[in-house]
This record gives C-alpha cells, structure tokens and sequence, in this order.
C-alpha cells in the first residue's frame, strides 16, 4: 500500500495532518453550499476563497492559483453585471453558470485537489485507523485509490483493440456499452481477483492490529486551523 | 450469525471486489452526470446512471454472500463525491439506500433474483443525493435573481429545480433501476458467464 493517490503527488510548503485536511473539506462543503443573503455569508465565502487561493500556493501551484484569482475576481464583477443582461438570452445562462460555479464550487474544488495531490495512500490510511474507521472501509478505500488509473489504462487499450476490429462510435450507444464497457469490467474484475490473491498473501485478511511505518501527528497549525474553522462553522450555523 | 448459513464473514476478497465495483459505477456514473449540461439531464442524469450502471452492479451482487457489502459500496461512493468536494449530502444518501439495498437483498438470502432487482432499484436512488446542493442552491439562486431578472426568469428557473421534482426523479430512477438490472441480468448471462468471471 505504498501508492500514491494522485501519479504526481506533491510535496506541500507545510504539512498538513491529512485530518485536518478532511476536516477542512467538510467545513468547506458545510459553508460553501447552502445560501443566504445575510453580511455573513458573503464575507464567509470570500475568507474561505481566500483559504482555498493560500492552499493552492500550499501544495505549490501559484500559476494555477493566480488564474483562480482572475477568474474569481471576474466572477465577482460579472455577478454584478448580470443585473443588466437579460437573464433568459443564452449568453445570460451561460454567465450565470460560470460565476455559480466559479464563486461556489471552485473554492471547494480546489480544497479536495490540494487534498488528493499531497496526501499518500498510506497516510490516508493511517489517518482512518487513528480515526478508528472501521477496515471494512479504509481496506477498500486504499483499493479504489489504486484502481482509477487501472480502469483508465485498460480502456485505453480496449478503445485500441476495438478500433483495430474497426468498432467505433459509428456502430451506436448499445454497441459501445457492449464492446467497451463489458471487456472492461471483465479485465477489471480479473486484475481485482489478483489483487486479492496478493492482498491475502501480504497478510490483510489477518484480524490484528496492523503497524504502519507512516507517522502522522497533529501539529500547532493543525490545532489552529481545526479552531478556526470549527468557529466559521458555529458562527455560520448560529447566527 | 451462525443461525444464518447464507451469511458468511466478509473477508479481504470482498472488501477488494466492492473497491473495484465502486470504480467502475463512479466512472460510468461521472460520464452520465456529464450530460448534466443539458438542463433536464441535469436532473434526469440518475436515471441514465441506473440503467447503465446494472450492467457492473448485477455482476456485483451475484458475488455478494454477505450482509453490509452494498452499504459499503454506498458510503464509499458517498465519501468519493465528498473528497471530490461535491458536498455531503451523497454520503448520507448512499449509506442509507445501500442499507435499504442490503436489507432487501438479505431477506432474499443474496441469491434470489427478485430482491436482487429490487435491491438494485432502491440502490439507485443515493444518486439524488449528488442533486441535493442543486436543488438546495436552486432555491437561493431564483430568490437572488428574482429582484434583477423579473419573476418570468424566477419562476422559469423555479419550475426545474422545484422541491417536488425530488420525488419524480427518485422514482424515474428506480424505474430506471429496474430497467438497468434487467440489462445487467442479459449482460450476465450472454457474456459474463461465458467469460467465466460470474
């Protein structure tokens, strides 16, 4: 289990507990998703865009969080534009769309990549079991992060052996879910039977309690942070 | 439960083949809520899920011999689209209609085809979960623009992410579910169980 989450992972400026991590996630799905027209709400959503911009700097990505930046800062002017474009025109949907998704979802987002991007799948793993998560979901869990690449390489080649057998979209819906989606759920499943094989013989399926040479602590930022953001929450939900 | 010879322990072997079922559902369903860009499959996309998705999901069930594996598969479908950072919402839909899903299917000791079918059903149904913060945000949303671009626009948007389309696409999506096994029992038979992975 000493993949990686992402094929690139990232070292971070700071470290961050891969709880606190989470934890962060959850507060930001929280605020981030529910409206309102209350002082509150908008400064909240401004402060936590201003997180997600220093957690792309984080995880070192200033080129990217510098567009987020731009597109933030447009999408805040374009909302106050919008009250003079006639909303039911196209181009009024499709600005109305952008700045929703730039203004709400994109903070999120950004937060979840940080996320995935620097933590390994065996801190992830030792960050469940401190949280005393059951292994019923931490052993899959691990599994999944392995398999997303899995299912994209052998599509891959299946899309290769089915243009060479000259299947393409041209034959219609029925027959790609037939000659694509059947051959991959068969080679899915074989690799999935090898890898039970190899999980066993490493030792999984023991009921013990397993060590994990991944140190994971919860250090002064972590504390400061978890504090802040509890109190956005409470403050959000409160008031 | 040792009265109960159907249900066995869930061992290593199982926890991997929920993992790899669970990706194959989450890509198929990412690729059906990409369709969402047209505005009614932005609140059809379940069904188009579940009719698809019966193909790997009936596969799936005739491997499961024990309770709990479908809840897993529910909650990790959940925790995927929370850790993408879609919200929370899907997560507690998944562990409760995987639940229900598990509880249909138990009482047919995981072998009966009909419980089978129901069970895949009802499974489909955490997916409005994923429409949830849509239908929260829709609210706010015409309010916020109610004042700018008149009721016209308001109400146009309203009619179609309206609190009571919740339930037709709930149950849109179990039709579809069923539709979606009765593929997945065709997709069985003519192919899985010849490949001999069923």
């Amino acid at each position: 289990m000493s993949g990686k989450v992402s094929t690139n992972t990232q070292q971070a400026v700071i470290n961050l507990d891969p709880r606190t991590k989470l934890y962060t996630l959850m507060v930001f799905s929280l605020v981030m998703v529910p409206s309102s027209e209350s002082e509150l709400d908008t400064i909240l959503k401004i402060v936590f865009a201003g997180l997600a911009f220093l957690m792309l700097i984080n995880i070192r990505r200033p080129g990217l969080a510098a567009v987020y930046a731009v597109a933030y800062c447009a999408a805040y002017g374009a909302n106050g534009l919008l009250a003079y474009i006639s909303g039911m025109s196209l181009l009024g949907i499709i600005i109305r769309l952008l700045v929703e998704v730039v203004l709400r979802m994109m903070p999120t987002l950004f937060i979840a990549m940080s996320f995935l991007q620097t933590t390994k799948v065996s801190e992830f793993v030792a960050a469940m079991e401190k949280m005393h998560i059951t292994r019923k979901i931490t052993i899959p869990f691990a599994v999944i992060f392995r398999f997303f690449p899995t299912v994209a390489d052998e599509y891959h080649s299946i899309q290769d052996a089915m243009k060479m057998r000259g299947i393409g979209i041209s034959k219609g819906p029925i027959a790609m879910l037939e000659y694509r989606l059947v051959p991959l759920i068969a080679s899915v499943v074989q690799i999935g039977d090898e890898l039970s094989a190899a999980a066993v013989a490493r030792g999984l399926g023991v009921d013990t309690e397993r060590s994990n040479y991944c140190k994971i602590k919860i250090k002064g930022l972590d504390i400061l942070l978890m504090v802040l953001l509890t109190a956005a929450l409470i403050l959000y939900y409160l008031f | 439960m040792e009265n109960n010879v159907q249900t066995s322990k869930i061992g290593v072997r199982d926890l991997v083949n929920v993992a790899i079922f669970t990706v194959i559902y989450f890509v198929i369903f990412y690729v059906c809520a990409m369709t969402g860009f047209v505005p009614v499959m932005a609140v059809f996309y379940p069904v188009l899920t579940a009719i698809i998705a019966g193909i790997p999901c009936i596969l799936f069930y005739t491997k499961v011999k024990s309770f709990g594996l479908v809840t897993i598969m529910g909650v990790l479908l959940g925790l995927i689209f929370f850790l993408m950072g879609y919200g929370y919402y899907a997560l507690i839909t998944g562990i409760v209609f995987g639940l229900l899903a598990d509880v249909i299917m138990k009482a047919g000791k995981y072998k009966s085809w009909k419980a089978m079918l129901a069970g895949y059903a009802v499974f489909s149904v955490w997916q409005v979960g994923t429409q949830l913060p849509m239908f929260i945000m829709g609210d706010a949303y015409v309010e916020m623009y109610r004042a700018s671009q008149g009721d016209a626009f308001a109400d146009g948007l309203a009619a179609l992410v309206q609190g009571y389309m919740v339930p037709v696409v709930i149950l849109a999506t179990a039709v579809g579910g069923v539709i979606g096994a009765l593929i997945g029992r065709a997709v069985l038979n003519k192919h899985f169980k010849r490949a001999g992975i069923a």
